[in-house]
C-alpha cells in the first residue's frame, strides 16, 4: 500500500487569458521511505502538483478539475482546511527554495523551530526546545544549544537551509516535500545538503518528494523519478532505468542537454533535437524526431578558429577592489572588505576565460571592476594595450562600444517600460551610430542573429520567457559590436534546456564574431563547456589558473578539487553503484 | 489726406485678411489632399477625404478607433489628447514612430504630405504591437467603474467651473445687489444669493476655478521640484543624498501655519503666495517617495547595463528610472490634489488664503458656515461641489493605485 497515491490529478488555472492546464491528468505514487524525484523545467507543473496535495493552491484562480489523491488512505483533495492544517507540518512537511526568505527574520531560530511542535500539540515548550537543539545537532549545526537562540541573519545560506530542514523534520513527518531546496545554493553547499538529506532520510525513514529542474541532483539522490513536461508526466521509473534507458524523447533531450564534465560536445544537444511538438486539435502532441543522434553528431562538425596566444586583449595585473565598511554617517571607515585582493590574469583575443568560485569569492566584482562599473582600488587593467583602470564615465564612453556585460537575471536586466526595439536601438543612439532607420534595421538583424523573430521588436520584455529575454540581452550587448563580453552568471537562472540553447548561441557568436569572453559562473560543468582557460577564485584571490582542461583533469589545489567533486555525479555507473 | 491714409489702412487689413483666409484654405487643402493620398494608399476611396466629418470617420476606421471619438474632438482640452492619439496611430499605420506622430499634430502641413506623397508604405494597424505596462494599466483602470464614474464627474465639474461663468452671464458673482440679498434657491438664482446679493451658483463656479487652479498648480509645482530633487538625491546617493535629505527634514520640521502667517506678514496677502506656501510643503513628501523608489531601482541590472552601455546619468535618470517610478508618482500626485485643495480651504477658512472679492470653495464654505442656521444654502452648495470633487479625486487615485500597482498586475 503506497503512502501517497495520486490518480488522474488535474489542476487548472482559470485566468483572464484562458485556462492554463498546469497539472493535466497525472498519476504517481510515493512508497514508504523512498525518495521520489520530480524533475521538469519551470512551468512544467511540478510545484503545482505538490501545492495541490498540500491544499496550498489558491482557489480561485486555481481549480482541481478531477482525480484523487490520498495520503495514508485519507482523501487529500476534498479535505477541509482544518484537516489540511493538521496534516501540514505534522505528517507532511515542506522545505522551500530560498532559505533567505523562508525564515522569519524577526524571530529567533528557537521560536521558529518549536512552533510546529507547539501548534500541533506534540510537546511542551521546555521539551520542544530540547528537541529543537537535538534536531539542530542532527542537521550538522555545531554548538546547537547556543546557536538555537540566534536570529536567521546570523546564519549563512547553507546553514539556513539546514535550519529549514530541521524545522521540517522536527515533528517527525512521514512525508517531506522539498521544492528545489538546493537551487539557490553553491555547488559545495548543495553537495553537503544533499548528503545530509540522504542521511536523515535513511535515519528517520521518511518519504521524500524532491522537486528539481536539475537531473544531476536527481541522479545523486532519488530512488524513483517522475519526469514532467507541460503538466503531463512523460515518463516515470526507477532512477537507473531513466538515466540508462530513457524512453521518452523529452527525457532523452533533457539528459543530453546538460553540460557534463566527461562530455566532449562542441555544440550542446537541445531538447528540440529530440522532441517534436505539434498541435493537433488544440492538444500538444509530442513525438520523437528521427535521427537525433546523427543530427547532433553533424552539429559537432565545426571548425574552431585558430587563436594567437600572444595577442592579449585583456591584461589584468594586481587588481584590487576594497569596499570601506562604515558604521555611521559621520564616523570614518571602520575597516575594509577586500572583495578582490590583488589578482592577475591575461585573456588572449578570441578566447573564453572561465572565472569560477563560490558565492562571495569576488568573481562578480572582478567582472565589474574590469568594466569600471565599480572603481578599482588599485592595480592595472589593460584593454587592447590601453590602461583603463579607474577611467571615469566620459573616458570609458568610447570603450563601452568595445566591452560589454551580460547579467544573470534576464528579468531585471531589461527596462520593463521600453519595447525591444527601444532597448536595442538606444545604445546605438547614445553612441551616434547610424540614422534612426539604420538602427531599426540593425535591431531587427540582431534579433534574428540571436534566434528570435524581427516581428518581436514592438513587444515589451514581460511578454517573453526568461530564455528569450536573455537572448534579447545578448542582442543588446552585441548592438555596439563589442570585442569583449563579460558573461556574469549569464545562464545560472535558467532551466537546463534553455541554458543549452543560450550556451550554444554564445559559442556560435564567439566563433562568428571572434568575441572574447570572461565567463563567470559557480557551475563548473558549464564552465567546462565554455572556457578555454580558467581561473579559480577564493576570498578575493585567484588560487589557481591555467588551461581549463588541465585544471579539470588535475586540479592543483584542494579547493578546486572540492569544487569539482561537488558537481553531482550523473553518469550511469555512479548511479548503479549508488543504487546497488 | 487723413481719409486716404485710413482707407489704405483698411485696404491693407482687408487684403491681409484675404491672405490669411487664402492661406488657411490652402493649408486645409494640403491636409485634405494628403489625406486623399493616404486613403488611396490604404485602399479606401480617396474622395472621402474632402467631405468634412466623413474624412475623420474614415481615418478613425483605418486606425480602428470607435467613430464616437469625433465627439471627443469637440471637447476643449480632451480634443488635443484625442488628436495626438489619432496622429500617433496614423503614424503607426506607416510604421513611423511616436515622434513622427507628434510632428503630424504640430506641423500638419509639412508632415501629412510626407505620409501622403512620400515613400511611406501603408502597412495597416500594427498587429504585433506589444502590450505595454501602461496599456495594461489603462485596461485595468477602464474596468474600474468607480474610477471611471469619478473621472466623468470630475471632468464635468472642471468644465462647469471653467466655462460655466462664461455661459451663465445673467448673474454676476461680483456685482453687489443688496436688494437681492439672501434669496432662497429659485429658478432665477439656482443656488440662491448671499448677503451682498451675489448669485451663489456663479460664485461657486468662480470659487471652483481658484480651488482647482490651486490644487493643480501647487501639485504640479510639488511634482516637478519633488521628482527632480528626490531622483537626484536617490541616484547620487552617499553624502550628497544625506545632505539633501537633511534639508528636507529641516523643512519638514517648520510648522506650516506659522510659516504661512510669516509669509503673509512679510509679503502681504498675495494670491501667488498661496501656491508658494502650499507647493513648498507638498514637494517634501514627493521628494522622499521618489528618492526611496529610485534607491530601490538604481541597483537593478537594467540600470547597471545602461551604465555598461555608456548611457549618461541624465539619460538613466529621466529615460530609465523615472518611467519606472511614474506609477507611485502619479498615484501620489492624484492624492495630493485633494490634499492641497483641503489645505487651501483650511487657509481660506482661517483668513490666510484667498481674499474677497475673489472666492474659493474654502472661503465660500467658511462664509456659509457662519450663517448655517439661517441661510443653509450658502453652505450646502459650495460644500457639495467641494466634496464631490474630493470624492472623485480620491476614487481616481485609488483606481490609479490598483491599476499601476505591479503586485496586482499578475492576475
Amino acid at each position: 500500500m503506497p503512502l501517497l497515491e495520486i490518480d488522474n490529478l488535474k489542476t487548472y488555472f482559470h485566468t483572464r487569458n484562458g485556462v492554463v492546464k498546469a497539472v493535466d491528468d497525472i498519476s504517481f505514487t510515493v512508497e514508504k521511505s523512498e525518495i521520489l524525484g520530480i524533475v521538469g523545467e519551470s512551468g512544467s507543473g511540478k510545484s503545482v502538483t505538490v501545492h495541490t496535495l498540500m491544499g496550498l493552491v489558491p482557489q480561485p484562480p486555481g481549480r482541481i478539475e478531477g482525480g484523487t489523491a490520498s495520503f495514508d488512505q485519507a482523501d487529500l483533495l476534498n479535505a477541509s482546511p482544518e484537516v489540511h492544517r493538521a496534516l501540514r507540518g505534522k505528517r507532511i512537511a515542506m522545505i522551500f527554495q530560498d532559505p533567505m526568505t523562508s525564515l522569519n527574520p524577526y524571530l529567533r531560530i528557537s521560536e521558529q523551530l518549536i512552533e510546529p511542535l507547539l501548534i500541533h500539540g506534540l510537546a511542551e515548550r521546555h521539551e520542544a526546545l530540547r528537541k529543537a537543539i537535538a534536531m539542530l545537532e542532527k542537521v550538522g549545526i555545531r554548538d546547537a544549544a547556543e546557536r538555537v537562540h540566534s536570529y536567521p541573519h546570523e546564519f549563512s545560506g547553507g546553514m539556513r537551509q539546514r535550519v529549514m530542514i530541521a524545522m521540517a523534520l522536527i515533528t517527525n513527518p512521514e512525508v517531506l516535500i522539498a521544492d528545489e531546496p538546493t537551487t539557490a545554493l553553491d555547488v559545495t553547499v548543495q553537495a553537503q545538503i544533499l548528503r545530509l538529506l540522504k542521511e536523515l532520510q535513511s535515519d528517520l525513514g521518511v518519504s521524500v518528494i524532491f522537486i528539481t529542474h536539475d537531473l544531476g541532483v536527481i541522479a545523486e539522490l532519488a530512488d524513483r523519478v517522475v519526469v514532467m513536461y507541460r503538466g503531463h508526466i512523460v515518463e516515470q521509473g526507477d532512477v537507473l532505468s531513466i538515466f540508462d534507458q530513457p524512453q521518452h524523447p523529452y527525457t532523452k533531450g533533457l539528459l543530453a542537454c546538460r553540460p557534463r564534465l566527461e562530455s566532449t560536445f562542441k555544440v550542446l544537444p537541445t531538447v528540440s533535437d529530440y522532441l517534436d511538438e505539434s498541435e493537433v486539435a488544440g492538444e500538444i502532441q509530442l513525438s520523437e524526431k528521427p535521427n537525433a543522434a546523427a543530427h547532433i553528431e553533424a552539429l559537432q562538425q565545426i571548425e574552431e578558429s585558430a587563436v594567437d596566444e600572444n595577442d592579449l586583449l585583456l591584461e589584468v595585473a594586481d587588481l584590487k577592489v576594497h569596499f570601506p565598511e562604515r558604521a555611521a554617517f559621520f564616523s570614518g571607515p571602520t575597516g575594509v572588505v577586500k572583495a578582490v585582493d590583488g589578482i592577475s590574469f591575461n585573456v588572449p583575443r578570441g578566447i573564453t576565460l572561465g572565472l569560477v568560485g563560490e558565492s562571495g569569492c569576488g568573481k562578480t566584482t572582478t567582472g565589474r571592476a574590469i568594466l569600471n562599473l565599480v572603481t578599482p582600488t588599485g592595480g592595472s587593467v589593460r584593454f587592447a594595450g590601453q590602461e583603463i583602470a579607474g577611467f571615469d564615465a566620459a573616458a570609458m564612453l568610447p570603450l563601452r562600444k568595445r566591452m560589454q556585460i551580460i547579467f544573470q537575471d534576464p528579468y531585471s536586466s531589461l527596462n520593463p517600460r521600453l519595447t525591444i526595439e527601444q532597448a536595442l536601438t538606444e545604445p546605438m543612439a547614445v553612441h551616434s551610430i547610424g540614422t534612426p532607420g539604420d538602427r531599426r534595421d540593425r535591431a531587427a538583424a540582431l534579433l534574428e542573429e540571436v534566434g528570435l523573430e524581427a516581428r518581436f521588436l514592438r513587444r515589451y520584455p514581460h511578454e517573453f520567457s526568461g530564455g528569450q529575454r536573455q537572448r534579447i540581452c545578448v542582442a543588446r550587448a552585441l548592438s555596439l559590436e563589442p570585442e569583449f563580453i563579460v558573461c556574469d552568471e549569464a545562464v545560472s537562472a535558467m532551466d537546463v534546456s534553455v541554458q543549452a540553447q543560450v550556451l550554444n548561441l554564445l559559442k556560435e557568436l564567439q566563433s562568428r564574431r571572434n568575441l572574447t569572453y570572461i565567463f563567470i559562473s559557480h557551475d563548473l560543468s558549464v564552465v567546462k563547456f565554455m572556457a578555454d582557460i580558467m581561473a579559480v577564485m577564493r576570498a578575493g584571490e585567484i588560487v589557481e589558473q591555467g588551461v581549463a582542461e588541465e585544471i579539470y583533469a588535475n586540479p592543483g589545489e584542494e579547493y578546486t578539487k572540492n569544487l569539482i567533486d561537488a558537481i553531482p555525479r550523473d553518469n550511469v555507473e555512479s548511479i548503479r553503484e549508488r543504487v546497488s | 489726406m487723413s481719409l486716404l491714409a485710413s482707407s489704405s489702412v483698411i485696404e491693407i487689413e482687408v487684403s491681409s485678411c484675404f491672405a490669411v483666409a487664402a492661406a488657411l484654405f490652402v493649408l486645409a487643402n494640403i491636409w485634405m489632399v494628403s489625406l486623399y493620398k493616404i486613403f488611396e494608399k490604404a485602399g479606401e476611396s480617396g474622395g472621402k477625404a474632402f467631405v468634412p466629418i466623413l474624412n475623420l470617420l474614415t481615418l478613425l476606421q483605418l486606425i480602428k478607433r470607435p467613430g464616437w471619438w469625433v465627439f471627443l474632438l469637440l471637447l476643449p482640452g480632451i480634443n488635443l489628447v484625442t488628436a495626438l492619439v489619432i496622429c500617433m496611430d496614423t503614424a503607426a499605420l506607416f510604421r513611423k514612430d511616436k515622434f513622427f506622430g507628434v510632428g503630424l499634430l504640430l506641423f500638419p502641413q509639412i508632415v501629412w504630405p510626407v505620409l501622403g506623397f512620400g515613400k511611406a508604405q501603408y502597412q495597416g494597424v500594427p498587429e504585433d504591437a506589444g502590450v505595454s505596462l501602461w496599456s495594461d494599466a489603462w485596461r485595468r483602470l477602464s474596468q474600474n467603474r468607480m474610477a471611471l464614474a469619478s473621472s466623468v464627474i470630475f471632468i464635468f465639474i472642471i468644465y462647469l467651473c471653467v466655462f460655466g461663468p462664461m455661459i451663465f452671464t445673467g448673474h454676476s458673482g461680483e456685482v453687489n445687489n443688496l436688494e437681492n440679498a439672501f434669496q432662497k434657491p429659485s429658478f432665477t438664482h439656482w443656488f440662491g444669493t448671499d448677503d451682498l446679493g451675489r448669485d451663489i451658483f456663479v460664485r461657486t463656479l468662480e470659487g471652483g476655478r481658484i480651488s482647482l487652479a490651486v490644487g493643480f498648480l501647487a501639485t504640479a509645482v510639488s511634482l516637478v521640484i519633488g521628482v527632480v530633487y528626490g531622483s537626484f538625491a536617490g541616484y547620487i546617493g552617499g553624502r550628497t543624498d544625506a545632505f539633501l535629505m537633511r534639508i528636507v527634514d529641516i523643512l519638514y520640521s517648520l510648522p506650516f501655519t506659522i510659516f504661512v502667517i510669516l509669509l503673509m506678514v512679510m509679503f502681504g496677502r498675495n494670491f501667488i503666495l498661496l501656491f508658494v506656501a502650499i507647493g513648498f510643503v507638498e514637494w517634501l513628501t514627493m521628494a522622499r517617495i521618489v528618492r526611496a523608489q529610485i534607491m530601490a531601482l538604481k541597483d537593478t541590472e537594467f540600470v547597471e547595463s545602461a551604465r555598461a552601455l555608456g548611457y549618461g546619468n541624465l539619460r538613466i535618470i529621466f529615460g530609465h528610472l523615472l518611467p519606472n517610478i511614474l506609477g507611485p508618482v502619479i498615484i501620489y500626485a492624484s492624492l495630493t490634489v485633494p490634499a492641497v485643495m483641503l489645505l487651501e480651504a483650511v487657509l481660506s477658512f482661517l483668513g490666510l488664503g484667498v481674499q474677497p472679492p475673489m472666492s474659493s470653495w474654502g472661503l465660500l464654505i467658511k462664509d456659509g458656515a457662519e450663517k448655517i442656521d439661517v441661510y443653509p444654502w450658502l453652505l450646502i452648495f459650495p460644500a457639495l461641489f467641494f466634496s464631490a470633487t474630493l470624492f472623485s479625486l480620491n476614487f481616481i487615485g485609488d483606481g490609479l493605485r490598483d491599476a499601476l500597482d505591479p503586485k496586482s498586475s499578475k492576475d
